[in-house]
């Protein structure tokens, strides 16, 4: 069984994609601190599966096009 | 009574609970030993209301990065536990000192649980760097207080906090060359204090002393040195 892979996610871009959004923005929209926008983007923690419906709802976007694993790159 | 601070980022509550935790400490070695009621809770008071539901000041990060410090905190005060009981039933210490040995199991607890918090919020540089400016400045402003009066023995003192400030500066310049030297610091700590001691009398301060002051130094160098200069954070 596989212990944990690396999740990749795009947020970046995205915030870039929507008029270059602040992480204090994005932080703002769905509900949490900066700090996790953050660590999200730096990839160093996962977000739970309704952060990330939130953010993909938010950003019009599949979750899957914002979160993926590394070996689908 | 309910809080919602999320948006503001890092939650003011640790700020006041730290606050409440050092005056706590500050009032019960100047006044009285009744005043560690107040640093318990400023300790363990925000993770029980939040833990009713009463104070909703996390978000699923802050929150995941507190259950795991709970995780670690548990880990490490075990151990320390076990030892302490080791050192207690050996005979070596008689029992006036079992208030002491539930300080450092205390101690242990809440810097472990406060270092895996910042660890997971900052990172290791961040990390690093604050507590370095942190700890020296406690110990400047328990300086200040103790030798205000004194301004030559103030100065000279003041020295003392001077490493710690410079280690937090190279910290965020070169990490491995302040990791290298945060290590060489801790290690000399540990024979500048005479750590190993036979006295019975100084067994529990010892142990205190290298869990408040050497373990975190060296788990601060050791953790600086595995960043390295490659992997330099966004400071």
């Amino acid at each position: 069984m596989k212990e944990s892979e690396n999740i990749r996610n795009a947020l970046r871009k995205y915030r870039f994609l929507n008029g270059e959004m602040t992480q204090q923005e994005l932080a703002e929209a769905v509900g949490v601190s900066r700090q996790t926008i953050v660590t999200l983007e730096k990839g160093q923690y996962n977000p739970s599966v309704a952060l990330a419906l939130r953010m993909a709802k938010f950003f019009k976007v599949k979750v899957e096009d914002l979160f993926y694993l590394e070996e689908e790159i | 009574m309910k809080f919602n601070l999320i948006r503001q980022g890092w939650s003011s509550v640790g700020f006041y609970a730290g606050l409440t935790v050092f005056v706590g400490i500050l009032l019960s070695v100047t006044v009285d030993m009744g005043f560690m009621l107040l640093a318990g809770l400023g300790a363990f008071g925000p993770g029980i209301l939040r833990e009713f539901g009463v104070l909703k000041d996390q978000d699923e990060f802050a929150r995941m990065a507190t259950y795991r410090a709970g995780y670690y905190a548990s880990l490490f005060a075990g151990i320390v536990a076990v030892i302490l009981i080791s050192i207690l039933k050996a005979g070596s210490v008689d029992l006036e000192h079992e208030s002491l040995a539930l300080a450092i199991i205390l101690a242990t607890i809440w810097l472990v649980s406060i270092f895996s918090v910042i660890h997971k919020f900052w990172g290791v540089q961040k990390a690093v760097f604050r507590i370095l400016v942190i700890f020296g400045s406690f110990w400047w402003v328990f300086i200040i207080l103790s030798h205000i009066k004194e301004p030559l023995t103030f100065l000279m003192e003041s020295l003392l906090v001077l490493p710690f400030f410079i280690l937090a500066y190279a910290s965020k310049h070169w990490p491995r060359t302040a990791g290298a030297l945060i290590i060489i610091a801790g290690i000399t700590c540990f024979f500048l204090f005479r750590i190993i001691t036979d006295d019975p009398e100084l067994i529990l301060q010892k142990v205190l002393v290298f869990i408040m002051f050497i373990c975190p130094l060296v788990v601060a160098g050791v953790s600086l040195l595995l960043v390295g200069q490659s992997e330099k954070q966004d400071l």
